[in-house]
């Protein structure tokens, strides 16, 4: 296991620094809305908070943190050196351009499906990191600060209504944000606000419920009514919903290879149909294991699918 | 062992899957025929909750039941503590039988036993082949479900039992062991659940050998986890029927309710070793069911070596923290909640993981 | 207890490899037994559901665990409803409460279940019934 102080300590001052964990700031990594037509003005604010955008390069740092799992070189200094300078200009060297442009898209739908649903804006100078990681590694006065910044500037903008983009944001705006800060928003994911129509698919698709919607928020029952009205030719596997099983994805940065492990077993329950997932840290982890897996926001519309 | 050789060995993924295979179904099948379970797990729940609220009242209350029924009662504030009981209790040279008992591998009784002088031995077949292998239990419940058929053989003939099969191996062990069993000194047990009101000590199990362990000796020690106390016989034998329930063996074969009688000298020793004063109480409504190990996917993956001394997995990540004070083990959780879902007790254990992380993190920065 | 559900518990019985032998005359069918590798127990009570069978005093406890072939006698006006009222009452009778409800099992060896492991290889339970069944 890498030593969880080294990634702890990290993580926690590049969030506090820059907002963001990989201390970079938001407008290098947030660019989806720019090739988007986007309203300033609405009834629900689109909050990203940055995990589609922030995954390709989480990846590539997983990749390299792989090298050092239980090898003796983490324990030197050298490491944590080398741990800091794998910051986000040599990781965007690293990072595949085509991973990048894929969260984009995946953004891009996610947009258009509520666009089509319901009157959504968005601010980019708005949309931020959710804090989840600090949350997770027990760090829980850094994501109370952090978490109140966010909701500052959310409340300053006056939002009342905020619609996100996966399950880990909705988990940290709909029951965390209220626990640790003043906030009062009605939150809901995107794929409870959507109206999708039919569309033409081919092939048996099986759904990977991420943990945070089939057991923390328990939406998976209405993402299945979602998908029926696409015509979408679905499966469910025996863990599915409340038993759903994990992609690894959350021990990634501590322990690769664990985390692949998992997705190992996840991706050999899932078995051989295209795997639609809801979660970018899922699809990621799903994909290091190489099953053919894709976001879900990309074929719940049909004018998807640049990114298949 | 640690957690990248247990992740390249396979026999403990296999092992786990195949149990997890064979006994899943069966957890859903007994709640679907037995549905009356899951009130009496909430019930359960309720009790242990008010008990673990007044701990010291239910100690001293099971206490003195059993000493006014003529069971001589120690209180273990630690491991090392509850050594020396037993110990003094045991004395050397003499045969001991083990019923199989999580709380006695938590303080190392077997080996100090051992290194006492006594012969002592395991009788639960899995647990057998553990301590023949001088391995550690895998799982709580199935301590060798890593070994296959052919390594069993191999392992066995430390003992003289030979065979082929599964078949013959149990047959050889049962010669073996009942040999021992009438010989034995002192028994062994652990404690499933212990009735506050008549002081008898319920234990579920499929084998026969906790019967024979606690039965023929003449000496007869029980070790009680403090959280063990519950009100009364109708939650005792609650606890040990959800127990087997969610474990997957349901009715189990058999239900033994310990208690002083004529003819054979009875101890119990209290163990505390951290409970009492733990931040984690919570885990201690763990009815050991071995049920959030085997659903869990770094369970699947790691097996018993995700963890401290004694217990591994989600709950054994917890109960580490309590018995050990030994905790970075709980950041190879993924925090996916599956542990809580299945426990019949609906155990928080994502929440403690990362209140063990949170208490961690200070140390970090200290 | 009717019909019904006396062939239901006769049937959840045998389900856990016990052998049932229903007779109005339980002393009749011991007589069938020979040799002396079994343990004969009057069960006091037991439940409808789970087919546990609950029995007492130490004794009777030891005989039994270590019986190759143990076989119990219940009568039919025992069995209670559930396992709570089945235990209560075997424990208003008798002290040293003991249950089985199957013969002695391991599936320790790669989860492959082998019968009489270190208790009983056979259980026989004669259910004795008032009138013929």
């Amino acid at each position: 296991m890498i030593d969880p102080s080294l990634i702890v300590d990290l993580l926690s001052k590049n969030v506090l620094e820059t907002g963001n964990p990989l201390g970079v700031s938001n407008e290098k990594i947030n660019n989806w809305w720019k090739e988007t037509k986007i309203k300033s003005r609405g009834e629900w604010l689109f909050f990203t908070g940055m995990l589609y955008q922030l995954t390709p390069y989480i990846e590539s740092l997983v990749s390299y943190l792989e090298k050092f799992e239980n090898s003796k070189i983490q324990s030197i200094l050298k490491f944590a050196r080398y741990f800091r300078f794998l910051a986000f200009p040599t990781l965007k060297l690293v990072t595949p351009k085509r991973s990048v442009e894929e969260s984009n898209e995946i953004l891009k739908n996610i947009y258009s499906l509520l666009d089509s649903s319901v009157e959504v804006f968005y601010i980019p100078e708005l949309d931020t990191y959710n804090g989840i990681l600090l949350y997770d590694y027990g760090d829980d006065e850094s994501f109370a600060t952090h978490a109140k910044f966010v909701v500052k500037k959310l409340k300053e903008a006056n939002i009342k209504k905020i619609v996100t983009a996966d399950p880990h944001t909705t988990y940290a705006l709909k029951v965390l944000y209220p626990k640790f800060t003043d906030a009062d928003f009605e939150v809901r994911s995107y794929l409870e606000l959507i109206n999708p129509k039919k569309v033409s698919k081919n092939g048996e698709f099986v759904i990977h419920d991420p943990c945070y919607y089939g057991r923390y928020l328990e939406i998976s029952d209405l993402v299945r009514e979602k998908l029926k009205k696409t015509g979408i030719n679905y499966k469910d596997v025996r863990y599915s919903k409340k038993l759903t099983n994990c992609c690894g994805g959350p021990i990634e940065a501590l322990t690769p290879k664990i985390s692949k492990a998992v997705a190992e077993l996840r991706a050999k329950e899932l078995g051989n149909s295209k795997i639609l997932t809801m979660c970018p840290i899922c699809l990621a982890n799903l994909r290091r294991v190489n099953v053919d897996a894709i976001d879900i926001s990309l074929v719940l519309c049909n004018e998807s699918g640049r990114a298949e | 062992m640690d957690i990248y050789e247990a992740l390249a060995n396979k026999s403990i993924r296999n092992g786990i899957l195949r149990s997890l295979r064979n006994l899943s179904p069966q957890v859903e099948k007994n709640l679907q025929e037995h549905p009356y379970l899951l009130e009496y797990a909430e019930e359960l729940k309720k009790a242990k909750v008010e008990v673990l609220e007044n701990l010291d009242f239910w100690i001293d209350k099971a206490s003195k039941i059993l000493q006014a029924k003529g069971v001589e009662v120690f209180y273990a504030r630690d491991a090392s503590e509850a050594r020396n009981i037993a110990e003094k209790i045991v004395g050397a040279n003499k045969i001991v039988v083990k019923a199989k008992s999580m709380v006695s591998e938590e303080i190392h009784l077997r080996e100090h036993l051992e290194k006492m002088g006594n012969e002592v031995l395991e009788t639960d077949l899995g647990e057998l082949i553990v301590q023949l292998a001088n391995d550690k239990p895998m799982h709580s419940v199935i301590p060798a479900l890593h070994y296959s058929e052919e390594q069993v053989a191999e392992i066995l003939k430390k003992i003289g039992v030979n065979g082929k099969n599964a078949e013959e191996l149990a047959k050889g062990v049962r010669i073996f062991m009942r040999k021992k069993f009438l010989n034995a000194d002192v028994g062994i047990s652990g404690c499933n659940a212990l009735s506050a009101e008549t002081g008898r000590i319920f234990l579920i199990e499929n084998e026969g050998n906790i019967r024979l362990s606690t039965t023929l000796p003449k000496r007869y020690i029980a070790l009680v986890g403090i959280e063990k106390i519950l009100p009364n016989d109708e939650l005792a034998l609650k606890s040990v029927l959800v127990q087997a329930a969610f474990f997957g063996t349901f009715p189990p074969t058999y239900i033994n309710v310990n208690e002083k009688v004529d003819g054979q000298e009875m101890y119990a020793i209290f163990i505390d070793n951290g409970r009492k004063v733990t931040e984690f109480r919570e885990q201690l409504l763990c009815i050991r069911c071995g049920r959030c190990q085997l659903e869990c996917p770094v369970f699947q993956n790691l097996g018993n070596v995700w963890g401290g001394s004694a217990y591994g997995g989600p709950m054994g990540v917890v109960w580490t923290a309590i018995t050990e004070k030994r905790s970075e083990i709980c950041f190879l959780s993924t925090l996916c909640g599956k542990c809580r879902e299945v426990c019949p007790m609906k155990i928080n254990i994502p929440e403690m993981m990362r209140k063990i992380r949170r208490l961690l993190k200070k140390s970090f920065r200290g | 207890m009717n019909l019904a559900e006396l062939s239901r518990f006769v049937e959840i019985l045998r389900s856990h490899n016990v052998e049932v032998i229903v007779s109005t005359d339980a002393h009749k069918e011991l007589q069938n037994f020979k040799g002396n590798d079994f343990v004969i127990t009057n069960a006091l009570s037991a439940d409808e559901r789970t087919g546990i069978i609950f029995m007492g005093g130490f004794e009777n406890r030891k005989n039994a665990s270590l019986a190759e072939h143990h076989i119990v006698v219940l009568k039919a006006e025992d069995i209670r409803k559930d396992v709570i009222s089945a235990y209560n009452f075997a424990s208003s009778k008798s002290n040293c409460i003991f249950a089985s409800s199957s013969p002695s099992k391991t599936a320790d060896i790669e989860g492959k279940t082998v019968f009489g492991m270190h208790g009983p290889r056979k259980l026989t339970v004669i259910l004795e019934v008032k009138e013929e069944v």
